[in-house]
């Protein structure tokens, strides 16, 4: 219960953070996409269940304040929280690499598909263009956001609850 | 208690399958009627607005903070160059306000409105933006209770900043005019013909907005002409300054021309704007 009550403090720090202090352009080049961090670590560490539920809430809360279609973003994040959390059972949970990948290329597919629905459908066809001005920063400012909020995450994580049933139930895992 | 420990050992496909289903009916009901998403909406401005602010006033405290550690000397001359400035512009503000006490008299003498209407402005804060770098829409600190409503034109430095998308009592949340999916009916003053001004990511980096569609046989309007929204635009009221053409092309038909726009809002810095609390009148909203 507490996990879940300090997993919702930080869907909601992340929140207020990425659009108040990391969206301020004169200071950053680019906002990490902290939510879409939250959404793969959780699903990663705590599996399919929690990853999905997680993206819910993160994917609404974006929706409900910017988001131009309400429900997309949510969407869009419950899918990858439960990819996410197919790598559960796979992977021991103090493994940097896999996160760290994963949110690169979720990232990136996120962002293809934000650009795909919103702009290549109007015409806007200099994929090249927006896959350097927009999507390449956001992506390195996540991966290495992701590097340092990883640890933050596992250690509460392991804190209050630790290792989850679905991980145990693993048989790759199970020694 | 019970209940939500069973559902995370329920098979997790299900759950996925109902959020997915979940998100999908937000999508098509917002797409088909837009208001049924209010209740939620509530719920994130009570939780999400109060918080912001308070990260944005911390934000300016520390930066006001950060400011008063500037080297004293520094100061000093700045002081003296304001103190010149002040000296210069009340100097030119008086000759104005001569100027504008004769356009009074004139303006009674030929019993002429005043072209632009004085609109009533709210001040508001900047208070958080979209993080990702798709769109540029950011929220501000007043809502409803001060008499925002949807589609009031917000303004900042003297220009056009952006429409009001969204309301909730105490936020707003401010599509920018250099938002991709913005598109403006404008005209150039001195000249007759209208253009439609949208806003570019692309060319955002290098600070312009694009403007095409605009009809200009004899070539009147030049770089440097001020652009402002058109009395025929639907949502943005007459007269506003969009910004300044820096460049002007003839379109491959020779019909129309496009080209580029500087705006007069600084949008990589703002903090504070102004709201106009006056709609456009239109035929369909003043039945």
């Amino acid at each position: 219960m507490i996990r879940n009550a300090i997993l919702l403090f930080y869907i909601i720090a992340a929140f207020l953070l990425e659009s108040t202090l990391f969206a301020d352009t004169s200071v950053f080049a680019a906002a990490p996409n902290i939510l879409l961090i939250i959404t793969v670590s959780i699903g990663f560490l705590r599996g399919k269940s929690y990853g999905a539920l997680t993206g819910f809430i993160c994917g609404l809360l974006y929706d409900l304040v910017f988001g131009p279609v309400v429900g997309l973003n949510a969407l869009l994040f419950v899918l990858m929280g439960y990819i996410s959390g197919s790598f559960c059972k796979v992977f021991f949970e103090d493994n940097l690499r896999v996160p760290v990948l994963m949110t690169g290329i979720l990232d990136t597919a996120y962002n293809f598909i934000i650009y795909i629905l919103f702009f290549l459908l109007r015409g806007k066809t200099s994929f090249f263009l927006y896959c350097i001005r927009c999507i390449c920063p956001e992506v390195v400012f996540t991966v290495i956001m992701t590097i340092l909020l990883y640890r933050l995450i596992y250690a509460t994580n392991q804190l209050f609850g630790g290792n989850n049933d679905e991980r145990r139930r693993s048989r790759w895992l199970s020694s | 208690m019970k209940k939500i420990s069973r559902i995370f050992k329920s098979k997790s496909r299900h759950l996925f399958a109902a959020l997915v289903f979940i998100s999908l009916g937000l999508i098509f009901m917002g797409l088909s009627a837009s208001r049924f998403t209010g209740p939620l909406h509530g719920a994130a401005e009570t939780v999400v607005a109060p918080m912001a602010r308070g990260i944005n006033r911390l934000g300016t405290a520390l930066m006001d903070a950060s400011a008063g550690f500037q080297d004293v000397r520094k100061l000093s001359r700045e002081n003296e160059e304001l103190k010149e400035e002040i000296a210069e512009m009340t100097e030119t503000i008086n000759r104005l306000s001569q100027c504008e006490e004769e356009l009074t008299r004139l303006e009674e003498l030929y019993r002429l409105d005043k072209q632009y209407p004085e609109y009533t402005k709210v001040a508001a804060q900047v208070i958080a933006k979209d993080p990702g770098p798709w769109y540029s829409t950011f929220l501000i600190d007043k809502g409803t209770n001060d008499g925002l409503a949807k589609d009031m034109n917000v303004i900042a430095n003297g220009g056009l900043v952006g429409i009001i998308t969204d309301v909730g009592k105490t936020w707003a949340s401010v599509q920018a005019i250099i938002d991709d999916r913005s598109n403006i009916s404008a005209m150039v003053t001195g000249a007759s013909g209208t253009m439609v001004v949208s806003g570019n990511l692309l060319s955002m980096e290098k600070g312009t907005i694009a403007f095409s569609e605009l009809r200009d046989p004899e070539g009147v309007v030049v770089e440097g002409a001020s652009v402002v929204t058109s009395n025929i635009s639907t949502k943005y009221l007459t007269g506003l300054l969009i910004g300044h053409v820096a460049a002007v092309e003839d379109s491959s038909n020779h019909l129309t021309r496009y080209g580029t726009i500087v705006p007069v809002a600084d949008f990589r810095n703002l903090r504070e704007v102004l709201v106009l609390l006056d709609l456009k009148q239109t035929k369909e909203n003043s039945e």
